[in-house]
């Protein structure tokens, strides 16, 4: 199987994790979250987090809020784009942005 | 998990030497590198726990290599112009070590 030639993915971080998200430029952001939701299936700790408790956003500085019913050209989203997600704690507390660096030099070095 | 949930899920996720998460297709994932596709397919505990530990593959290069793998799967049969896939020169050997590991 290979991805069609229009499809891309975003890669949607949260702390330690990396969503790799294959969707279609015409996709809603709410398609995306319930990707991540299936994703979330393969691991036990992080299980039943559903779509309708994360929130998607631009990574800093612009950190727009994505809202569902929007596509993802709308916010010029792009194949490899960074997106950020965040999970509802409770009912009016959502974890705050946290995202571990993963740029060359804070990467361990191979033994 | 119960008894009727299937195993195959439709992401596996792959863990590195930082024990950071990366969750990825599983279609891209064995399609794209034969190490993977064996983990997965066959008899082995990974096939069962959708779970890859890959302790010698440092997050950086572990990231650079899943972008990869979903570009060599986007472009592996396409006809129409193929952009270039950057690669610093600095994670050169590291990147190598780690593709011929996964044979993608």
């Amino acid at each position: 199987m290979s991805l069609a030639p229009e499809e891309i993915y975003v890669r949607v971080k949260r702390q330690n994790q990396t969503y790799f998200i294959p969707c279609a430029p015409d996709d809603k952001i709410r398609v995306v979250k319930e990707k991540i939701e299936q994703a979330l299936k393969v691991s036990e700790k992080d299980d039943g987090v559903t779509a309708d408790h994360m929130r998607l956003l631009m990574p800093p500085p612009k950190s727009t809020v994505l809202e569902d019913d929007q596509a993802l050209t709308h916010y010029e989203i792009k194949n490899d784009t960074e997106l950020h997600v965040v999970f509802q704690i409770s009912e009016n507390l959502w974890e705050t942005v946290a995202v571990e660096s993963m740029d060359i030099a804070s990467s361990a070095a191979p033994s | 998990m119960d008894a009727e949930t299937p195993n195959t899920t439709q992401f596996v996720k792959l863990v590195s030497a930082e024990g950071s998460e990366f969750y990825i297709d599983r279609n891209v994932a064995v399609s794209a590198s034969k190490t993977l596709r064996t983990m997965l397919e066959g008899q082995f505990r990974e096939a069962k726990d959708n779970v890859i530990r890959l302790p010698e593959i440092s997050n950086y290069i572990l990231e650079r290599i899943l972008q990869y793998l979903y570009y060599q799967t986007k472009y592996s049969n396409s006809t129409g112009r193929v952009p270039e896939f950057p690669i610093e020169p600095e994670i050169a050997l590291e990147l190598l070590i780690a593709s011929k590991y996964l044979d993608c």
